[in-house]
This record gives structure tokens, sequence and C-alpha cells, in this order.
């Protein structure tokens, strides 16, 4: 019988879907390729089945998720309102961390300012979360101290390399699904894809 | 808490593999992610120096800099000295 290969870690991907986000959505899906790791999100949920079953499908399948809880405030659009997706997915997340037996499976939670979660959500308290502060630098940063790979540790700078090269292919990958967002299922594999080829690319080959 | 990743490295195919993406996508990304390298944004000539020799500074100087060198007072003096024995 054919031995077969466990394939990589799958990272869910709990952020928010709005424009001040694009350029962190981009550096995460750089990062989390340069770790090894495949990004996973709720943008993949296409089809008519149930999103929830769908949500908690990927979640399962994935050995670990990032919440970035950045977005506590209450939206501009009608009727104004907080997100709870992001907290909701998170509360998931651990359910299935500690319902699991895998000792592997983690979840990890972002903010762009310090103390802020532990009003916003004190039921963390205790929980350190990963703080990014908006910026590029800070989510590869915080990816560094998420994650760990031996001989192969990525450096901020072979994460900034494969963004820049996400950056340089988003226009035609956008143009090309017609969007104008990369909020979409289509433009967010395109991505991932092109994003694991730089991630190779830079961190097997460039030694 | 640190996670250590410790699978293998997976290759574009393999992350086309898990996200459904068709091996027919995965050329033309492929493709498509070559072309943009070539044509990638302008380069100035300092960042092309930068890209073809690693470092600002190893790079040939370049001529408008040569020009702009200022000379020294023995060579202007020397320069200055055959031009008048040229005169006379």
């Amino acid at each position: 019988m054919a031995r077969v290969q466990k394939l990589s870690p799958e990272v869910f991907l709990n952020v928010p879907y709005d424009k001040k986000f694009e350029r962190l959505f981009l550096a995460l899906i750089s990062g989390i390729s340069a770790f090894g790791l495949v990004p996973r999100a709720t943008l993949e949920i296409t089809t008519s089945v149930r999103r929830l079953d769908r949500i908690l499908d990927l979640i399962r399948r994935c050995e670990y998720s990032i919440h970035d809880l950045s977005r506590v405030e209450i939206d501009r659009g009608a009727p104004r309102t907080p997100r709870f997706n992001m907290p909701f997915e998170l509360g998931l997340s651990v359910a299935f961390e500690k319902a699991s037996k895998s000792r592997t499976r983690g979840w990890f939670v972002c903010e762009s300012q310090s103390y802020r979660l532990a009003k916003s959500l004190s039921d963390l308290n205790g929980t350190d979360p990963f703080i990014h502060n908006g910026t590029i630098e800070g989510v590869f940063r915080e990816l560094g101290n998420m994650f760990r790979r031996p001989g192969r540790q990525p450096s901020v700078q072979q994460m900034r390399t494969i963004y820049r090269k996400l950056r340089i292919n988003l226009p035609a990958v956008l143009r090309q699904a017609g969007s104008g967002t990369p909020y979409t299922a289509r433009v967010f594999r395109d991505l991932s894809v092109i994003a694991s080829a730089a991630a190779v690319e830079v961190m097997l080959t460039r030694r | 808490m640190k996670a250590t990743i410790t699978g293998p490295f997976p290759t574009a195919k393999d992350t086309a593999r898990i996200l459904g993406v068709s091996d027919k996508r995965l050329k033309e990304l492929l493709r498509l992610r070559s072309s943009a390298r070539l044509s990638g944004p302008k380069k100035s000539g300092w960042a092309l120096d930068f890209a073809k020799n690693g470092s600002k500074f190893s790079g040939t100087k370049s001529k408008t800099s040569a020009n702009k060198r200022r000379t020294s007072a023995p060579r202007k003096r020397r320069a200055r000295g055959k031009s008048a024995k040229a005169l006379a």
C-alpha cells in the first residue's frame, strides 16, 4: 500500500474583508506561505450549502487559525452594527481546539491596538494577543512570533519579498477575475498559489 | 504559545491541490508570475545597480557623478599650463 504523505498544515484566516485591511490580508497570505502553510478563508465558501456548516468544516480541517479582532468598531453602512463574525468564528475555533485530541491545533488572536482586547473580549483575559499595529511589518513580525519552522525560519525580509511579488501580480489576477477586490474566492485562491510559488523560490532556492 | 511546523514545505502544486485549483489554472498562474517578474515596475538607475551588484556602493560611478567630480587645484594648474603652452 502506498504511503500517503501528510499535506502541509492549513491556516484558517478569520479577518475583516474591507478595503483598509487589503494590504494586511496580502501580508498574511505572504507570511503564511513563507512558513510553508496554506491559507484558507471563508471567502472560498461559494456553494449553496449552509454557510455555517462550511465554516465549521473549514475550521475543522485547519490545524491553525488566525483571528484578527482589530475591527471592533461600528461600521459606517446602515444599519450601523459591529462585526460579530470574527469573534464568533474565534469562539468556534477555541471550542474545536478544546474538543480536539490533536495537540498541534492552535489559534491565535491578532489586534492592531494593545490592551483593547481586554476591553472588547474580556473572556480572553490571560491570552496574549499578537499586536500588529495595523502594519505589514507588524504582521510579519507577529507571524514570526506565532510560528516556528525548524531550519527554515523565514525572516521578515523574506516575507516582504514574497509580499512584493504578490503585489506585482495582484492587478493581473484582479483583471483576470473581473474583480476589484481580493476578497473573492477566485482571487484568494490565485493569490495563495502565487504566494506559495514565490515562497518556494524565496525559501528553498535562495540560500 | 508558539506553533512548530514540521510538515513538508508545500510546492505551488500542493497548494493548488489543497485549494482546488486546476492544473491548467496553476500553469496559467505560474506563467503570469514569471511574466510579471520580467515586466515588473520600472526601476531607477540606482535600483538597477543595486539589483545587479547587490550593494549601493559596489557599482561603477555613473557618468553624471564623474562629470560632477571637482578637479583638484594641481590638476587645474597643470591643465592651465598645458593650454598656455599650446596657445604660445
